[in-house]
């Protein structure tokens, strides 16, 4: 599967945007993210299916819940 | 043992705390919001299971629910974190120390001033009237208790929420004596930060308590650490609940606690209130027939879980020591609230204290009832 990562301020809002994303059918896991990728250290956040961003963002967007940038596409 | 100190901590608490705190000690043995392995995962998820379930029961959002070690430390991080230097504090004549002390020192150390407004037997009228009069161009904080640590009282949190909001004054509720037993909720009443012990009326672990803060209200903490997240960076995060919960968090106390809520939350809030009152009341009647016995009444016609009284000349304490040594836990003297305690007149000796809970019974009552009789009659 081809996933991207969506960077959250911290385990908390991961854990209530993974809450919502579940609850509308979206697959998604919490995951640690490479410090070497951010420019704040350690942060964690949701990994989705690549194909489902665009519906992710939306989805975040209109349950006010901050998230970052979206790291690019891994495949597992 | 019949215990009737459930103001000071509840006991017993439901099974299903005990059982769910023994379940997350030997399975959610990671550390909270430290990395993403299994068992660390699972912590997290505890930890964020409370949040969802105080947040939902206090009017507040998940992110905005700040888990802390127990209420002082909560209202220590509001008062602290909401006054500004310099700036003029309205307290209650009914505080415990827990927010008259922190008030204090923010007189001696950033230049503050205080007013003590009175409770007023908890009239809405004429604690508003007061605070009119009291109210400084300079007043950035008013502080209230709830509901009283020591007496039949609760104050009126949605008016004196609206004289707040109308002046542009940060609002804090001590809801100590008050969360688990009436509805507390942080958007109705318009407060900034509402101040709760998780062990309390929510029937939670020792250890645990809850900051819930109004969204957008930025505070300053009292420690600082890591956090799991922005590492790199010298400061704490600028969001909640990071912000103000550095160091690790106890997934067991967490779990206990959330059990606790939803304990709460089933039996009801309403339920547990009534049955409080139901036994406040009773003792009351009791008291109230016996000669040589004074009782220290709050607010006229309140009923909380909580009577204060004093037995003849007898000084509190020994009181407490006779009821002790028949099997009935009480609190006495003057359970860190001083000026309550002026406010209603019990004397040096302060008095005695008994705080029903949900596990108490009718026949509780009448057993301390026959202790008091004895102890009247043969102390005096």
């Amino acid at each position: 599967m081809s996933e991207s990562i969506i960077t959250m301020r911290s385990e908390t809002y991961a854990a209530k945007a993974s809450k919502l994303l579940t609850r509308y059918g979206l697959r998604c896991r919490i995951v640690s993210v490479d410090p070497a990728l951010t420019s704040r250290g350690c942060s964690v956040g949701v990994a989705v299916n690549y194909y489902d961003v665009k519906e992710v963002k939306r989805l975040l967007n209109g349950a006010n819940i901050t998230f970052g940038e979206v790291l690019g596409q891994r495949e597992f | 043992m019949i215990y009737l100190d459930n103001g000071a901590t509840s006991f017993p608490k439901p099974h299903s705390v005990y059982s769910e705190m023994m379940k997350a000690m030997k399975t959610c043995g990671g550390n909270p919001g430290r990395g993403s392995n299994t068992l660390a995962r699972r912590a997290s998820d505890t930890i964020y299971k409370l949040r969802e379930c105080a947040a939902e029961m206090f009017g507040a959002e998940s992110e905005n629910v700040i888990l802390t070690y127990n209420a002082t430390h909560a209202l220590n991080l509001a008062i602290k974190g909401l006054a500004r230097d310099g700036c003029h504090i309205l307290m209650s004549d009914i505080e415990h120390n827990s927010v008259r002390r922190p008030v204090a020192s923010l007189c001696r150390q950033r230049g503050c001033t205080y007013d003590v407004y009175p409770s007023c037997g908890g009239d809405a009228g004429k604690i508003i009237e007061n605070l009119q009069k009291l109210v400084k161009d300079n007043t950035k904080l008013l502080v209230m208790c709830h509901t009283s640590n020591i007496a039949n009282l609760t104050l009126p949190a949605y008016e004196i929420g609206k004289f707040c909001r109308k002046r542009g004054i940060a609002y804090v509720i001590d809801a100590s004596q008050s969360a688990g037993h009436i509805p507390v909720d942080l958007k109705h009443f318009g407060a900034d930060a509402v101040c709760i012990p998780g062990h309390k009326g929510l029937y939670g672990p020792a250890g645990t308590g809850l900051l819930i803060i109004r969204d957008g209200q930025m505070i300053e903490g009292l420690m600082e650490g890591g956090s799991g997240v922005n590492s790199i960076e010298d400061t704490m995060p600028d969001f909640y609940p990071d912000r103000l919960e550095a160091g690790t968090l106890s997934a067991p106390l967490a779990a206990g606690l959330c059990r606790g809520i939803s304990w709460v939350r089933c039996v009801g809030i309403q339920n547990i209130h009534a049955h409080e009152c139901e036994l406040s009341g009773l003792l009351l009647d009791y008291l109230c027939d016996m000669d040589g016995i004074r009782v220290y009444n709050g607010g006229a016609g309140q009923l909380t879980s909580t009577v204060l009284f004093n037995v003849s000349a007898i000084p509190s304490v020994r009181v407490g020591e006779l009821l002790d040594n028949s099997g009935i836990c009480v609190r006495c003297g003057l359970h860190c609230s001083p000026l309550a305690h002026k406010t209603l007149k019990t004397g040096d000796g302060g008095a005695v204290r008994v705080s029903f809970g949900a596990f108490n019974t009718v026949d509780h009552v009448r057993r301390l009832v026959d202790e008091v009789h004895y102890i009247k009659k043969y102390e005096n």
